[in-house]
């Protein structure tokens, strides 16, 4: 692409110097050369239509988890008072994708009295982070405050509140920040997962962990495709494709078993340290203030 | 002069269509209420837009789906903001491979349809295409765009009492 711009430019250039000449024939085959060039141009322009990546919601990954008898444990998740204290968009944007995954973890888990105070730092975030609009619907707010202590009415609230969230994305082309957002609560789903995990539940988590981990394809590649990349979520990237590329060698070691599907694969106590140091490292280093 | 005028026109007109909304393109408002009605009785769990665009040459768009070894899913396609027809082709690995096999395939022309993968079949990934044939506008230089909604919802144990889910047909 920088090619075919200089191209234009020398092209340019050429046509604005023989501008004073008398040689009408010359300069319309070579503004036909131009129109060519700039069609072109345009063409690959085209190709650059905005990719979609397939991400599931905070709230299936933290049904996943919760089905499989992940525990709730107190304190777990990222204090509601830390948001105060992100100070660059990009941690503010993160965080906002932390606290979707934490208020998942709390409501799946019956934990109505925390919810409030994670649905409000949620919206405050919002705010920051321009997605205002989606949480500014008075109605909405009191619906989830009426069905806090009812799970099935809950739940309803936060799939319509992940849909509005999805609509508001689409039709701003906001999709490199729900990347981002997506990426925060991905991380933090999969760090209540390697943290509330007891002996009992622990085979059943962990294959649960491991299949969460055939999205980070999809999550890498959707955060590369971004064309305003800041600093730290280059760095983000980069961590992510390390764990993705953990995550082929356990793809690799379960295919040499012949196990055809993850529900039947058994990590290793070893791997599964890995797992759990590389997702602590990459969520305290988000969360952290 | 004449010349730098043209360049200057035909640069801000390809930055503007560069800058063209997807929203001015694929107006989606009611397309998303019937794609909702598809998917009850399954819980939502996520929309993706997939831009079309027709190019001066046959095309393949390929987008992969992660799934959970033992959710039931239900894909809802509409397709009526395609301008012209396409086939929708879904397979259990990526164009990469040459062993693949095709699990569904639907024509635009349906205008919405569903698809459910087998939670038995353990695939922990699906493979949707899209064939776009190629295309050239009445005005030989422009490029006809539109979209495909998919719209996903997921199925969890509650479902199971009440049997195969059946939920609104795909309209």
């Amino acid at each position: 692409m920088d090619k075919k711009i200089i191209t234009a430019l020398f092209i340019s250039t050429m046509i604005l110097s023989s501008c004073g000449e008398d040689t009408t024939q010359q300069v319309s085959q070579e503004e036909q050369a131009q129109n060519d060039l700039l069609n072109e141009m345009a063409e690959e322009g085209e190709d650059r239509e905005p990719e979609a990546f397939y991400l599931p919601s905070a709230l299936q990954i933290g049904s996943i988890f919760q089905k499989s008898g992940l525990s709730y444990i107190k304190g777990l998740t990222n204090p509601p008072a830390n948001q105060e204290q992100y100070i660059t968009k990009s941690q503010k944007i993160l965080n906002f994708g932390v606290y979707s995954a934490d208020l998942a973890y709390i409501i799946l888990n019956g934990q109505s009295q925390d919810a409030t105070a994670y649905l409000k730092t949620i919206k405050s975030l919002s705010d920051k982070i321009g997605f205002g609009a989606v949480f500014e619907s008075e109605e909405l707010l009191n619906r989830f405050q009426n069905s806090l202590g009812n799970e099935d009415s809950i739940l309803n609230v936060m799939i319509d509140i992940q849909m509005q969230t999805d609509m508001f994305v689409d039709e701003n082309n906001l999709q490199e920040v729900t990347h981002i957002i997506f990426a925060g609560a991905w991380i933090e789903g999969m760090y209540l997962g390697v943290k509330a995990s007891n002996s009992n539940n622990q085979h059943v988590i962990s294959g649960r962990l491991v299949e969460q981990m055939t999205i980070l394809d999809n999550l890498v590649k959707a955060l590369r495709s971004n064309n305003n990349q800041t600093e730290d979520i280059e760095q983000l990237t980069k961590d992510l494709n390390k764990l993705d590329k953990f995550f082929i060698r356990l793809e690799e070691n379960k295919n040499s078993q012949k196990i055809a599907s993850f529900r039947d694969y058994k990590i290793s106590k070893e791997h599964l340290e890995e797992l759990s140091i590389m997702i602590t490292e990459l969520r305290n280093r988000i969360t952290k203030v | 002069m004449r010349i730098l005028l043209s360049i200057v026109v035909l640069l801000t007109s390809s930055y503007l269509h560069a800058q063209q909304t997807p929203t001015s393109y694929c107006p989606k408002g009611d397309v998303i209420i019937k794609c909702r009605k598809a998917l009850v009785p399954f819980k939502y769990t996520n929309m993706v837009t997939n831009r079309i665009v027709f190019k001066r040459f046959n095309d393949i768009k390929e987008i992969s789906i992660p799934i959970y070894y033992d959710a039931r899913y239900r894909f809802t396609f509409n397709t009526e903001l395609v301008p012209k027809d396409i086939k929708i082709r879904i397979y259990d690995k990526p164009q990469t491979e040459k062993k693949r096999e095709q699990l569904a395939e639907f024509e635009s022309s349906q205008k919405q349809f569903n698809f459910e993968p087998d939670p038995e079949s353990g695939l922990s990934e699906i493979y949707v295409n899209f064939l776009i044939p190629a295309y050239i506008a009445e005005d030989g230089s422009s490029f006809i765009k539109g979209c495909v909604i998919l719209m996903t919802g997921y199925e969890d144990d509650v479902s199971d009492a009440f049997g195969d889910a059946e939920g609104a047909p795909a309209e």
